[in-house]
This record gives structure tokens, sequence and C-alpha cells, in this order.
């Protein structure tokens, strides 16, 4: 496979052939220039990841990772905005020419020597990685009956029981195809394989009509009975993005969970990877950076994968696990592969090799608040991690679903129901795929009004299958320079730094050391950062599901926003012939109105208040106010006993005194535009 | 078990409910149960506090400028001085109704200690009028609060989360607590801003004193710099408050889309602007949009509301009203404003924008 050194060879019988590549039709496109090689059926990113690019570029003088949750924005030509596509839903186009949004300008003068080959060369310093679609109108609005957001087991199920009751029903998938990671996680003993509950569902679904399917669409927000949706449109060699609106009554989240994490330094170096993103590219796309690899895991799911790697013929040095004595059906097994594991384990440092592509990982023991020192560092091509899951409630959030931490399960869950809006599967907390297989049904039937189906766990007793650990978390030494991040997505938001400051502490400018709160960041937030952020002591636990609610939102431009909508009208036909209501007994029960001219040629301004003479300036003491004009006088509510044409008063206009006199009484009707709040004399 | 009732439990997260709670305690000497949340530096804010308001009756700027220096000094004692920033606001209105109301806004302040000038024509856009309100104290809530419920466990004032309570508030206005499985009682419940009133006050009870609003709190990030750090747009009841990092948190009445478009199109012209956090809750108004003091009727619990971003300023008025220290002043102000008054017409009725943005 010349040009693509992390394609997994197929001389051997593994699980990672790629699904959905065809090995017999090569292609070729190009990225800023530069040729990538990959296969029919290749996304653009799995195509340049198989191609030996595995960096974005660099952050704080720091490579960054290229992933599937962080891959620059990329256009077809030399496009705008409005043609952008996303790297990882977009398929590789033989003889395509893509660029990268923006890289030009911000490409990196002086990348690092070694990663000129591997990286995108972006300068993330200059501007975050864009979205640009998150901007963008929408193309069109779509109704349906039912909507479901995410094509995993859960959404399927979902998919099929809303169908059931006749409902049309659109299913939306980001990625290029169904099945979600059920295949990740296996099976249990007696059930069927994730692949063939895949099939069947698949296969129901094809044969439903009232399902419209729609791949490669990533939904950025629901709100109100409506979904806004990303997606990408592949017309034979043409590529396009367009944003839709669709609505529905009901609504269907079963958006999955995401993948944690563990912060360490030098957590988003190229050839950091979670076991999810792992597994997918080497299941769907053969895809694998490296021949070695070091596991280290909060999970125990996680250690099918080394298992399926050495069918593959990729080595795993070590499986490093942060529970201290895990069991599992998955860790016996993977002894018997003679894969070394050590319990109470995790990573403490990653950085580049000395030589290649590599990284040097330093694991440390560590438990029960116990952190021994580091051991010397191994050579690995690859470090796989898994941190745990957080249930994906970023859409839940944006829909006014409310969360809160659980400290057992050491994540964010949801609370309470939203009446048009129903979670399923494991963004609803479910665990087994039976339980999510369950939740899909139920969660239709929540919708429907229909008796609710139990939802039950086919949980192992922990004493075999222990639960997940915390996700890991090692604070930045001092010698080093990697720094560790709180997610593997947008958001490049960094722990506190706990090493001391340089400046003396008598120094008399020296600031003081903030406090480190996730909540003061002023951008939006991720939900694995606040699930991190809650780990490191920057949100409090009774805070979480707060922040989690009100920061997680859609990334949208406001000002778009504003444009879409009608601008609320703000000028309501004033009230005829009735004293502004702040204006009752404030100048006594039975004020008139007048007309009232100073003495010397001035307009007297609304509001200005008239007094007896000018000694007073207590506002309480005032016994009328300018209330209006017509023509060139001035109108006036006048509280005063006895009032008599030409009497003298005196207005205050900040803070002046002016010699007014009363004209006239008003008895005839004014014009609206001058005196329509204020009444006519009795 | 049930231990020796307290004299009061204030309910509420506010600045206000934390301030009477203490005063309650450490002035007037009573014992005092606090319900409320500590989540201010890591929630959107729901409200402003500023010791100047758009408010257009004289008596409440005079009750004002007798209760912003002592508020002050309390919130200095109780080593809150850092949390309190002076600053000059800025009000504007874009409709005639408004900026009638803004002009008495004006007039009513004079002689109350307030300096208030116009803003040129134009300075905030066409068919524009602004005011600058100098010297302005505003509380930053975030800092505010861990210094003031310090101060409060440092007098003794039992904190008790709302969500870790059950609270029941009896006709006569006594509260019952089970914490834990102990029973706590306190012989008067104050509802001291609308998240309690709402959790706390029977429905048709609501529905009689006030007007429920939907509200809606958005943060944007970094923008470019407002004309002041404070801005109050009076005839659509939003604030913006712009802070260090220069986002801004636009607080509006109306749901999330209305708002979302209004502050778009106020801030947002030929710039980028965007969101980095919102949330939505309700809020009261009472029916005159004046404040409403004290208990229903002179019985049931107290209440607090509609007291609008002065509301901590009137802190130390409000605990000797509770506890019948006020002065006549003071008495008069808020027995003009219990609960229940004739709202049609209502003496002590207050602007209330009648426009404010549409429910979503």
């Amino acid at each position: 496979m010349k040009g693509q050194p992390n394609r997994l060879d197929i001389d051997k019988q593994h699980a990672f052939h790629g699904t959905e590549v065809d090995r017999r039709k090569s292609l070729k496109f190009r990225l800023d220039g530069r040729t990538i090689s990959g296969f029919a059926g290749d996304t653009v990113l799995s195509a340049i990841l198989a191609s030996g690019v595995d960096m974005v570029g660099e952050f704080g003088g720091q490579p960054i990772a290229l992933s599937g949750r962080f891959s620059p924005a990329i256009t077809l030509g030399q496009g705008k905005a409005a043609q952008t596509l996303p790297m990882q839903r977009t398929p590789a186009l033989d003889g395509a020419e893509f660029h990268t949004f923006g890289g030009r300008l911000r490409r990196l003068r002086l990348p690092a020597l070694g990663n000129r080959r591997r990286s995108l060369q972006q300068n993330l310093d200059h501007a975050a990685i864009a979205s640009p679609w998150h901007d963008q109108p929408p193309h069109a609005l779509i109704t349906t009956d039912v909507i479901v957001v995410g094509g995993g087991v859960a959404g399927m199920t979902a998919a099929l029981a809303a169908a059931r009751t006749g409902a049309s029903v659109m299913l939306l998938e980001a990625s290029p195809l169904l099945g979600g990671s059920a295949g990740y996680f296996g099976s249990q003993e007696g059930d069927e394989t994730p692949d063939q509950t895949i099939s069947q569902l698949t296969a129901a679904i094809i044969a439903t009509d009232a399902i419209t399917v729609v791949l490669r669409s990533q939904v950025l927000a629901v709100h109100s009975g409506r979904v806004r949706a990303h997606r990408v449109l592949v017309d034979g060699a043409t590529v396009t993005g367009e944003v839709v609106d669709l609505a529905a009554p009901r609504i269907v989240l079963a958006t999955g969970a995401i993948e944690r994490l563990p912060v360490f330094p030098g957590n988003r170096l190229p050839r950091v990877m979670t076991t999810l993103e792992a597994y997918l590219l080497a299941e769907r796309y053969g895809v694998w950076l490296g021949r070695s690899a070091i596991l280290a895991t909060v999970h125990s799911a996680a250690y099918r994968l080394p298992m399926l790697l050495t069918d593959a013929g990729v080595a795993t040095h070590k499986i490093a696990d942060a529970r201290t004595d895990p069991q599992s059906r998955f860790i016996e097994f993977s002894r018997a592969y003679g894969i070394m594991q050590a319990g109470g384990t995790i990573p403490a440092l990653a950085a580049p090799a000395a030589k290649g592509f590599g990284l040097a990982v330093t694991l440390q023991l560590s438990f029960d608040g116990y952190a021994a020192h580091a051991e010397a560092p191994v050579p690995t091509d690859l470090l796989l991690v898994c941190g745990g899951w957080q249930p994906d409630l970023t859409l839940w959030h944006m829909a006014g679903g409310r969360s809160r931490w659980n400290a057992e399960r050491h994540r964010i869950e949801p609370i309470g129901v939203l009446p048009q809006i129903a979670l399923a599967g494991s963004a609803a907390g479910h665990f087994s795929k039976h339980a999510c297989l369950l939740s899909g049904q139920d969660a239709v039937d929540r919708l429907f009004g229909a008796p609710r189906t139990p939802v039950v766990e086919l949980t192992i007793d922990p004493a075999y299958e222990t639960l997940d650990a915390p996700t890991p978390k090692v604070p930045r030494s001092e010698t080093t320079e990697q720094v560790s991040y709180l997610d593997a997505g947008l958001n490049l938001i960094q722990p506190p730094d706990p090493r001391p400051s340089t400046k003396r502490s008598w120094w008399p400018f020296r600031r003081s050391e903030p406090t480190w709160s996730l909540a003061d960041q002023p951008r939006s937030l991720g939900i694995v950062d606040v699930a991190a952020g809650v780990q490191l002591g920057g949100i409090p636990v009774e805070s979480a599901g707060i922040v989690a609610q009100e920061r997680t939102v859609a990334s949208g431009d406001l000002i778009d926003a504003a444009r879409l909508a009608l601008l609320p009208d703000l000028r309501p036909a004033p009230p005829a012939s009735r004293v502004p209501a702040y204006l009752v007994g404030r100048f006594g029960s039975e004020p008139r109105v007048w007309i009232v001219a100073a003495a010397e040629p001035r307009i007297l301004p609304v509001g200005a208040l008239i007094f007896v003479n000018s000694d007073q300036t207590d506002s309480r003491h005032a016994i009328g106010a300018v209330v209006g004009h017509e023509g060139d006088g001035a109108i006036a509510l006048i509280g005063k006993a006895s009032p008599q044409a030409g009497e003298g008063l005196t207005l205050r206009d900040q803070g002046r005194s002016v010699a007014i006199r009363l004209i006239e009484p008003v008895t005839t009707p004014l014009s609206g535009a001058a005196f329509s709040s204020v009444p006519s004399p009795a | 078990m049930s231990e020796a009732p307290a004299d009061f439990a204030v309910v509420g997260s506010t600045p206000l409910a934390r301030l009477v709670a203490g005063l309650l305690a450490s002035v007037h000497g009573k014992r005092v149960i606090w319900i409320g949340d500590s989540h201010a530096a890591f929630r959107l804010p729901r409200g402003i506090d500023l010791s100047f308001g758009p408010m257009t009756r004289p008596e409440s700027w005079a009750l004002l400028s007798q209760t912003v220096p002592e508020t002050v000094k309390l919130l200095a004692k109780a080593g809150g001085k850092a949390s309190m920033m002076r600053l000059d606001p800025i009000f504007f209105a874009d409709t005639p109704i408004g900026q009638q109301a803004m002009a008495f806004v004006c007039s009513s302040a004079a002689g109350f200690g307030a300096a208030i000038e116009p803003l040129p024509s134009g300075h905030l856009g066409k068919g524009r009028k602004g005011i600058v309100l100098r010297d302005a104290l505003y509380l930053q809530r975030d800092r505010l609060e861990p210094v003031l419920d310090r101060w409060l466990e440092g007098l003794g004032v039992t904190r008790v989360p709302p969500a870790q309570v059950h609270l029941h508030i009896a006709p006569n206005g006594s509260a019952s607590m089970e914490l834990d499985g102990t029973v706590t009682a306190a012989t008067r419940a104050v509802l001291a801003d609308d998240e309690a009133i709402l959790a706390h006050l029977p429905t048709e009870t609501i529905a009689r004193l006030f007007e429920r609003r939907p509200m809606t709190t958005i943060l944007t990030e970094p923008t470019f710099q407002l004309s002041a750090r404070v801005m109050l747009q009076i005839d659509a009841d939003l604030s913006f408050m712009q802070g260090s990092h220069g986002g801004v948190v636009a607080i509006g009445a109306g749901g999330h889309d209305a708002c979302v478009s209004h502050i778009g199109v106020l801030l947002g012209a030929n710039r980028q602007l965007r969101q980095a956090g919102g949330n939505s809750h309700e809020s009261l108004r009472s029916h005159d949009g004046a404040p409403v003091v004290g208990s229903i009727d002179g019985t049931g619990p107290e209440l607090l509301a509609g007291l609008g971003a002065t509301g901590a300023f009137l802190a130390p008025a409000l605990a000797r009203w509770f506890v019948g220290a006020a002065t006549q002043d003071e008495l008069s102000y808020f027995a003009a404003r219990i609960p229940g008054r004739a709202t049609a017409p209502s003496i002590v009725a207050d602007y209330a924008p009648h426009a404010a943005l549409a429910a979503a």
C-alpha cells in the first residue's frame, strides 16, 4: 500500500481489514497541495491518517493530534466558509483538490523539522479550529413526525419503534454508517454479537419506508421542537455541505457517550488516541498508527482492543489499568494473549520519542491517593487511552434538559424529563447493549404516551466486572514541557498549572495567583470539559449540572441567529389617554393637564419636574412634570390646588431653575403623538 | 427530633437574601436559618446588583440614598470590599415610552446623590437615547458570594442547600424544615428572591400578585468593548455586563430565541458575536411594576420581589422592617408596597416595560 504507512495489512485474518473501504479501488486526492492516497470508501480523515499525517499543527509550541474530534474544516477547491466540509464526514474523492479552511492564513511559518510531513501545519495559537457550518443559515426546513438523533443501536431501535406507530421518522447519523459504537463493547455471554444486532436493525430500517436515514449529518442544535443539522451530500464526484432545520413534535436523542481523555501531560500529542476512535478507524477503514501500542484504561471493554490488534500484527507492550485489581472477562481473555498487565497504574507523561514518530510513555503506580515514582519511559508507536465514558448530553442541555454529577460513576447524568424530547441509550446513562435497545423503545413509548418498556441492564456483578475508575489526572510536573488538556475535543482547555510562579514572592508587582475556575472560561464548554473540571476541582460537584446546562451551548453566531429570527417590535402603540402608571398619585389625587411655557424661549424637556418655587430641589416635593409637547408648547401634569392661568412656577432642568408660566388648561383632545399617555382634564 | 425554633428562615440565593439573613442575625440578634445555593461563581447570573436602577419614584431614590452607604459599610465590614466595583453604567431606551420613563428616572433621582448625564444624541445609535450614571456601585456576585457565605457562617447563620431540605411554609408564615431526619422550625419565613417565591408560594397566589415572565441569560465569547461595563436597555428590560475577559452577559426578558435575536441586533452590527453560554429562567414582576415587600394581608411568609437591580442595597432597611425597627420613611415606603395592595391604579406604580420581548 504505497503511500499509506498507517493502513493495516490484510494478509492475515483479523477484524481490522476495514469494512468500509474497497482496497481494490485506490484513489488519490490533494490536500493543501499534498498528495494523499486512499481507497474508495475512505473519508478524507481516514485517508489522511492512513497516509501518515497525524498532527493538526501546534498550540503553544506543542504538537496537537489530528482526530475525528479535532480536525480542521476543508473546502473542495478554493471554497468559502459556506462551502466548508468536515473531513471526518466527507468521503475521499479521487482527483479532488481539498484545502484546509483558512489554512493558508494560519499555516505555521516554521513547523518543527521532523513534523512537516506528518502535520497539517495549522497555527492553533492564531485561531481555534473552526466549524463554519455552525454559523450558516438553514438551507431548508423539513418536517416529520419523529426525529431520532444518533444511529447507534438505541437510535435504530427508537426509529423502528416510532415507525411502528405509523409515524414518519428521520434518523440522523453523523458518521457514514449506522451502528454506532456497539461493536467496540462486544457482547455478553449468550447474547448475540453487536454485528448481528446491527445487521438485523439495519435490514429492518431499510425495509421500513417510513424511516428516512440521513447519514453524514451532524446535529448542531436542538431547540423548541426543531433540530438544526449539517449534512454532507455526495453526488458522484461532487460533495457539498448544507445546514437544514428539521421540525418534529417528538425527538429522540440517542447521542451516545464520549470517551474521556485521561488528564496527563502530553495527552493530546500525535499518537495519543482514545480507544473508541482507534477501534472505529481500524474496524471501518483498516487504519492504525504504528505497529506497537500501550493501553492505559479505566474500563474493561478497552482490553478487547489489544487482543484484536494482536491478531492484526500490532504488539501491545502493556495494559495499564487505573484500577488496582480489576476483574473482567476481557481481562482474563487478554491474559491468555500474554499481554502484560499493570493494575493501579496510570499514564503520567507522554513525550515525543527521540527518534521517529512514536512516543516515550511514562507510567506511574497510583492508587488510593498514593502516587509512586514514575517508571522509566517506554517507547511505543501509539498510546491508547480510555478515561471512562461521559453520556453525550450536549443536545439534551441545549433543549433545556437538566443533569447532575453522579459521584459513584464519575460522570454527569441526565435528570428530569422534557415534554417533546426523550433520551435513549448511553446518552440516557445506560451501559449494556441490552438496555440501550430497550431504552430506544421506551423513549418512543414515553413520547407517544404508550405503556412504558422496562429498561433492564444486563450487568455483571462488580465482583466479576469491576466498575470504571475515575478518569486519571496527573498534574504537570516542574520539568516537563508537555501540557495536558481536559478533553480531546475542539476546546483546548488546560487544567491549572501548579508550578510555582517564577517571580519572587516579595516582588511588589507580583500578581496574586488566580483561582482556577472552569466556569470562568469565556467560551462554550464541552460536556467532557465540565466533567473533567469537576474532577479537577474547577467546578463544585453540586454546580456540575448547572454549568453543564448553561455552558454546553450551540456556539453559533448570535448575529446570524438574529437575522434568522424576527426582531420583536419594541414599539407598541402607545396607550390612549392615560397617565403613565408611574405618575399615578405622584402629584396628588387629581392632577390636571396644562400647557406651560418658559418665561424665555426654550424647550421644556419631558420629565422635567415643576416646583412651586426655585428653592425646592427635592423631587418628592414637585407639584408637576412635563409629560409631552404640543406645537410650541409643553404639556404638563400639574397637581397644585387651584392653579391659575398666568401663574408662575419653577421647572428644574438638569439642576437649573427655569421660570415657567401656566398658559391654559387643556380642554381639547391632543394629538396622540404628543400627548397620548396623559389624560385630558376631567 | 426537633430543635428550638429559629426566628427567621430566609430563603433565596441572591446577595439580597444573604444580606438580609446576615443583618437579621448580626444587627438585630435574631436566630436565622438561610436556605440558599452557592453557585454564583459557576452559574450565569439571573440578575444584576447595582446601586442605581431605572426607578421613576423619588421616594425610591430617597430610600436608596440612605441605605447604599449603610450597605457599603456592611459589605466592607464583611470583607466584601473587593467585590464592589465603582463604574458608570449607561441606561438607554429606543422607544418613546421608554425614553419618557428615562427622563423621569433622571428627574426623580435629582437631589439624592446620583450624578446623571445625558449622552450626546447618536452616541448609542440612531434614535436611541441614553444617560450615564456616574459612580454607581456594582456587586460582582461571583466574588461577593463566598465572602458573604463566610460572613454568615461567622454569624452563626445555618446554611441549608435547598436541594437537601424539605421546606414547609404554614399559612401563618412560619416554616418547618426537615433535613437528614431533623426537623427545624422558624417563626417567620422570608422568601427573598423570585426562585424562592416560585418554589414555595401557591400558584394561584403567585398569579394574583405577580406576572410570571420568561427570562434569558446569554454569555458571549469575548467581543468588542461596550460603551460601559454595565448597560441597561430599560424599555426591553435588558441588562448587559461586560466581564474582564471581554465576554458579555446579557439578561433579558423573553424567551431564548427572542432574546438572542435582540441581543444580536443590539451588539452585533457588522461584528461576529458568539454565544458561550445561556440559560432560561423565570422572573416575577408585580402588576404595577413596583416592589412587593412584606406578608400577604399581614399573614403568610414575608416576600421580597420586584426590587430590581437595587434590591441588595435596600437590605438594611428591609431587615429593620422585618423586625419592626424601620424608620418612619422606611415604614411609609414599605407599607405602601405590601403584597395585595391596590394595583389598578397603584399610587406606587413604577415604570415597567410592557413591551418586553415576546416569549419564544
